[in-house]
């Protein structure tokens, strides 16, 4: 690979770019460690290495063919991929010369597709392969600004007729010829990076209502990447896996913007989404971002597991699990450990959590990091108690991801932490949270009626979210102000409280809490098919299919003990009575379900108002 | 994913001015007094996705067995790549560079998806006993290269989630796509796939035709297929051939054996009485 020359003339252009811009980062990091690698991608059952030489290499060779394309100060560029280098590369060669970079998820319907491409009016769209390609390619007469499709894996559309297709390789491949004669030219954009000038444009996949563009600024991620690295004693020698979708701000913090505010570390790309926990244990990274989900499904197949394993294993695992709360409940309360204490957390590590954590990929991580969304206080529990001390952390994509996070060490469960250097967080009316800093965005991109109604005169942004600040600065919070159930006996409930509580057991995959201007809360249920599916296998119950399963009388009576002993834990307003069974499991493409995962209510209660009508 | 016809250019129908790769010249086929083939002739020529249909007992199935040197015709040659293969053992046509999958699925149950995959590439192993047991030199680079064959057909099939797990644990669609796998690993110049798609549900039948279709374009295998499910051969096939009862009724691209009445009163007839 062609190599920049480190002439005199390159040197004083390095000098004159910034370093607050993420591209401007890039420059500076493969000039000062150029040979220690940055990035890792499993390819071919192996992991290949690159450098940060290389890295920036491929960002300059992709960001002189992005200007070969047409693509021009100001445009948007669009990245419909799961995650792998390309993704980045793609990302920091817009905004190498002033473009903004637009990530779509790879799992979005056409439709949703259809409408991202058309309002961001992107010029470009990269395209991991054929699935992708096929939807860019369906909905050409509804993107008419797209001039350009290049694919990374061109199999199966080479015989497309489409003359907008181009593959990556052929696309880069004609960067990568002209580095060493161009790459100045590049460097000039990079210099010339106005910090608070749009870099790019996240999609919120909001549960009600179209996707909102949050636009943000060059200064608004570079800020949030200092604040992270200062408040979490970030390395600029970590490993970690970069898996959650890259198109949410939550993922992009950790490859992205992390990395190159700590002057290093190294991402890894594993083989596919599937493959994530295989991925996990050969990586075994030392920070890694899960979503509840993530958390969730590690518990369960932990569960699962015990559950079939020796009764002398079940047992010490118990034992083990049961002191790692008290231990860690302990710790959190502020109180030291005594000798005893220490003995007894020594041996279960060697006899229990060594071997859990090692199970998970999980042994060498210091920091694991819950986010997106809040999670189960129970969980976290469970979690501390075999030695993973999971810290929430809590931002919007609004504010660049990342406004308040639990530091290392100081763990309070059910709290997402104070707030993050260079952000100022105050309760508004109603308990809403209010938010200033220089990571508060632009905008929502062509929607100046909906970027007016979050930030306000005073440059607060408008969070949507309540909560409650301790005296200290911890925040916690409590629900979205529009989800609020007003029973109808007058309180006030968080439906996600209730619904975190009952996602703690490990046969219900989802659950949406029901009871706005009703006499009692209820709730519909989805089963965990995998779980519960095991569960009747163990009982030698037989079933064909999900609805089957579901609608079985010992399932309904096992997920009616689980609903019961969750209700333990709520308060006797919250405590739901009456819940049923879903048919059948939610999903992205029959629009119950948002790219992230999350419940969309409206839809929901629309579609389902039979069986909730049922209930009352 | 449905794409209008229009952006997907026809595809590249593959050139039949050469020499053909398979050529089947009145072939018979009998044992003790039952004619399984009679009197079949047919062309197959390189890069092609030949499909050959049939009802129950029409000789599909015989005339790979025929292409694969499992049975001797009675009458008749059958050439592959210029070479006689009537006289040949199935080891020796499998040097020829033909592959096969089976109808049901012929995996090494315990070996994992990689082990199997493995067991694929034996066919290009020239290293001796002792070189393997010293493993240095020769040895090692063909370990390595093979290693390297094995995960690329891995990539092209994403059976990456697989890789470790034995065979018999998988879902029955993961068996049939690592039994693809096995073959391709081979390198072929021809495949022979009985029944990709039978027993698959919609979406694994979907997958198949997919894959089918990249191998052709990708690498350029010419492939022949027997198959039952007519809605696959029709949207995959270059050209068709159907039997009945040992006979050939019928030769063309699926838009003509689709109108063809002797086909349509032997094979979707039959059917649809069936139904």
């Amino acid at each position: 690979m062609m190599s920049m020359t480190s002439t005199a003339t390159t040197d004083e252009l390095i000098h004159r770019i910034h370093r607050d811009s993420l591209p401007g980062r890039l420059i500076h990091l493969a000039h000062d460690r150029s040979d220690d690698p940055a990035l890792r991608e499993k390819r071919l059952g192996v992991w290949d290495e690159r450098t940060w030489a290389s890295y920036r290499d491929e960002v300059l060779a992709a960001a002189i063919a992005m200007l070969d394309a047409g693509v021009s100060h100001g445009d948007h560029v669009a990245i419909l991929s799961e995650n792998r280098e390309e993704w980045v590369f793609a990302e920091l060669a817009a905004q190498s010369i002033g473009a903004r970079s637009v990530g779509v998820y790879p799992t979005n319907p056409e439709s949703e597709v259809a409408y991202i491409l058309s309002h961001s009016r992107s010029v470009l769209v990269v395209c991991e392969d054929q699935e992708q390609v096929d939807k860019v390619v369906a909905i050409r007469d509804q993107t008419p600004a797209v001039r350009q499709v290049t694919v990374i894996d061109p199999r199966g559309t080479r015989n497309y007729a489409d003359d907008r297709l181009v593959s990556w390789e052929e696309f880069v491949g004609a960067g990568r010829a002209q580095l060493a004669s161009r790459a100045g030219e590049v460097l000039e954009h990079i210099a010339a990076i106005d910090p608070d000038e749009p870099a790019t444009v996240v999609y919120t996949s909001g549960t009600t209502g179209p996707p909102k563009g949050a636009v943000l600024s060059s200064r608004n991620v570079t800020a949030a990447g200092d604040a992270g690295v200062e408040i979490l004693g970030f390395s600029d020698r970590e490993e970690l896996l970069s898996y959650l979708p890259l198109c949410h701000l939550a993922e992009k913090i950790f490859t992205l913007i992390l990395p190159l505010a700590a002057g290093g570390s190294v991402v890894h790309f594993g083989e596919s989404i599937d493959t994530v926990a295989e991925d996990l244990l050969e990586v075994s990274p030392t920070v890694f971002v899960g979503v509840p989900r993530i958390w969730e499904k590690m518990h369960s197949s932990m569960m699962v597991r015990i559950a079939n394993s020796s009764r002398l294993k079940r047992v010490l695992f118990n034992a083990g699990v049961a002191q790692g709360e008290r231990l860690a409940t302990k710790k959190e309360a502020g109180n030291g450990w005594n000798v005893v204490d220490h003995f007894v957390w020594r041996m279960f590590d060697l006899l229990v959590f060594r071997a859990l954590q090692e199970r998970l990929g999980l042994r060498r991580c210091w920091f694991p990091i819950s986010g997106a969304a809040p999670v189960a206080p129970e969980l976290l529990r469970w979690f501390h108690g075999v030695g993973l001390p999971i810290a929430e952390g809590y931002g919007q994509t609004e504010i660049a991801g990342m406004s308040h996070v639990v530091p290392p060490g100081e763990v309070r469960i059910g709290t997402v932490g104070p707030a993050i250097p260079g952000v100022e967080c105050m309760l508004g009316p109603g308990d809403e949270v209010l938010m200033r800093s220089p990571q508060v965005f632009l905008g929502y991109l062509f929607n100046e009626e909906a970027t007016a109604e979050t930030i306000d005169e005073d440059s607060w942004l408008h969070t949507g979210d309540v909560g409650t600040i301790a005296e200290d600065g911890y925040l916690s919070i409590t629900g979205r102000i529009k989800d609020i159930i007003i029973t109808a006996g007058g309180k006030n409930l968080s439906p996600e409280q209730i619904e975190n509580q009952m996602k703690t057991s490990p046969y219900i995959k989802e659950c949406v809490a029901i009871g706005d201007r009703r006499k009692f809360v209820s709730a519909l249920i989805q089963i965990d098919a995998d779980n519960a599916g095991d569960w009747a296998s163990r009982k030698g119950i037989a079933y064909t299919s999900f609805e089957d399963l579901a609608s079985k009388d010992e399932v309904v009576q096992l997920i009616d003990a689980e609903v019961r002993r969750c209700n333990g834990v709520l308060a006797r307003v919250e405590q739901v009575r009456a819940f049923r069974l879903l048919p059948k499991e939610l999903h992205q493409d029959d629009e119950e379900l948002t790219a992230t995962q999350k419940v969309r209510r409206t839809a929901f209660y629309e579609r389902y108002s039979a069986l909730i009508e049922e209930m009352y | 994913m449905e794409v209008p016809a229009d952006l997907r250019s026809p595809r590249r129908s593959p050139d039949r001015s050469g020499e053909p790769l398979v050529r089947f010249e009145d072939v018979t086929l009998s044992f003790s007094g039952i004619t399984a083939i009679d009197g079949v002739s047919f062309e197959v020529f390189p890069g092609e996705l030949y499909a050959i249909i049939g009802p129950n007992g029409a000789g599909k199935t015989s005339t790979f067995n025929c292409l694969s040197g499992v049975y001797r015709p009675s009458r008749g040659r059958v050439e592959v790549a210029g070479h006689d293969v009537s006289r040949m053992l199935p080891h020796e046509v499998t040097r020829l560079g033909v592959a096969r999958t089976f109808q049901n699925v012929e995996l090494f149950p315990m070996l994992t998806t990689l082990e199997n995959l493995l067991v694929g590439r034996h066919v290009h192993y020239t290293s001796t006993w002792l070189g393997d047991g010293i493993f240095r030199g020769r040895a090692r680079r063909q370990e390595v290269f093979n290693r390297r064959k094995v995960e690329e057909v891995i990539d092209f099939l994403d059976l990456e989630r697989f890789r470790d797990l034995p065979a018999s644990f998988l879902p029955y669609g993961v068996q049939k796509r690592i039994e693809l796998g096995r073959a391709l690993v081979m390198e072929p110049k021809l495949l022979l796939l009985d029944e990709p798609a039978a027993g698959m549900n919609q979406e694994e039948t979907e997958d198949v035709a997919r894959y089918l279709l990249d191998v052709q374009e990708e690498l350029d295998i010419t492939q022949m297929l027997v198959e039952h499910d007519l809605g696959v051969v029709m949207d995959l096939a270059d050209r068709v051939t159907v039997l009945d009862f040992g006979h050939k009724i019928a030769e063309g691209d699926p838009e003509e054996i689709q109108r063809d009445p002797e086909v349509i009163r032997a094979y979707l007839g039959k059917q649809a009485e069936k139904r």
